[in-house]
């Protein structure tokens, strides 16, 4: 099979796949037996937190306001490095 | 940004020792934004100075300003969010201003963290990520959901309660949940009524000592933008698996995750979970 057909097929196949979960109305979470239910939402609950190197932007110690920064700049004779940011740049949803 | 120069290990050490480092959202500084008056006012002279300057000015970039806060040099986002630029501006500040280093002036501290709630509320934290990495994948997106006493009892069944009982949560409330299931995108309109079918239901798995414990199962399906403004929204799906412990009279405690989650083409992550109370 050709590199470009094998290409396709994984197309055709994720298409269908993606097209499988948003047609389908109901949960499949049905499929989970009770019995390992908690287990696996505890699991994937404690895995999908963020991890600390993704929330090296906390080792910063920020201000998130103009005019402190300002005032603390004067007072400890520091420049003041300001980001201005669409979207909120503390919680990723930017 | 934030995964590049802001989370690079000296850029973030050369910040805390000689800077003071400030961020804004640009929203907030808006003409209906929720930051004070005078802010948006030094906001603009920063912004004016810069063009004085003949400086890059623009919504989102990267300022320096002098001790006693004027505009002195910039960087436009795309050349930011390279380290090596983004050093080399903080290290002519340096040079130029010569301060003292030391330790940082405000001590750091998270800055996602959950809004002002009253104490009969229970706050809902989650984290939603694209399974891709690079770019838009780079860092997982938060969100905070405080569900006022009323909401939460919404979610609980009414009366006894018994083994294999079942319930359907408030659709509103399981709306107010499901509609951040969407992964890290740079539109941020979480209107529920991008929502197109959704629930969340409960099943009594075991009672014990007065607590309850139950699993939760659920979708959602809605519509949802990429890019601010634009009208190419894509579908989303998403099933979720959950557990949900309560004792009769007290705020529950919630975890859900996704058990497949796709946006357009592009499948992501979700967890949710209840912050301990006094947070």
């Amino acid at each position: 099979m050709g590199e470009r057909t094998k290409r396709l097929r994984a197309v055709v196949l994720g298409g269908l796949l993606v097209g499988g979960v948003i047609a389908t109305g109901c949960a499949t979470g049905g499929a989970m037996s009770d019995g390992g239910v908690v287990r696996w939402v505890e699991k994937a609950v404690a895995e999908r937190q963020p991890p600390p190197e993704d929330k090296r932007f906390d080792e910063i110690g920020w201000v998130t306001d103009i005019r402190r920064a300002i005032n603390l700049g004067k007072e400890h004779n520091r420049p003041i490095f300001l980001y201005t940011g669409d979207g909120r740049i503390n919680t990723g949803r930017c | 940004m934030r995964a590049g120069p802001l989370s690079n290990p000296h850029i973030i050490r050369v910040l805390n020792q000689s800077f003071i480092p400030v961020y804004i959202v640009n929203d907030e500084y808006r003409d209906n934004g929720s930051a004070p008056a005078e802010e948006r006012k030094e906001l603009e002279r920063v912004r004016q100075e810069g063009y004085a300057k003949k400086l890059s000015v623009g919504t989102v970039h990267a300022y320096v300003l002098t001790p006693d806060g004027h505009t002195h040099d910039s960087l436009h986002v795309a050349a930011a969010t390279n380290g090596t630029t983004t050093l080399a501006m903080l290290q002519r500040a340096i040079a130029e201003f010569k301060p003292s280093p030391g330790q940082p002036i405000v001590p750091p501290a998270p800055q996602s963290t959950p809004p002002p709630s009253t104490a009969d509320a229970i706050t809902l934290h989650l984290v939603s990520r694209g399974d891709d990495r690079g770019s838009w994948g780079d860092v997982p997106a938060e969100n905070w959901i405080v569900l006022a006493h009323a909401e939460w009892l919404a979610i609980l069944p009414t009366g006894n309660v018994v083994p294999g009982q079942t319930w359907e949560f408030d659709r509103e409330v399981s709306a107010r949940i499901l509609t951040y299931f969407y992964p890290q995108t740079e539109n941020n309109d979480a209107r529920i009524d991008r929502i197109q079918q959704h629930s969340l239901t409960a099943k009594v798995l075991a009672i014990k000592d007065g607590v309850v414990t139950a699993r939760v199962d659920g979708y959602v399906r809605m519509q949802h933008v990429f890019y601010p403004g634009r009208k190419d929204a894509q579908p989303l799906g998403a099933d979720v698996v959950g557990v949900l412990t309560f004792a009769p009279g007290k705020p529950p405690s919630l975890q859900l995750a996704s058990t497949q989650a796709v946006h357009g083409q592009r499948p992501f992550k979700v967890a949710v979970r209840t912050m301990p109370t006094g947070r």
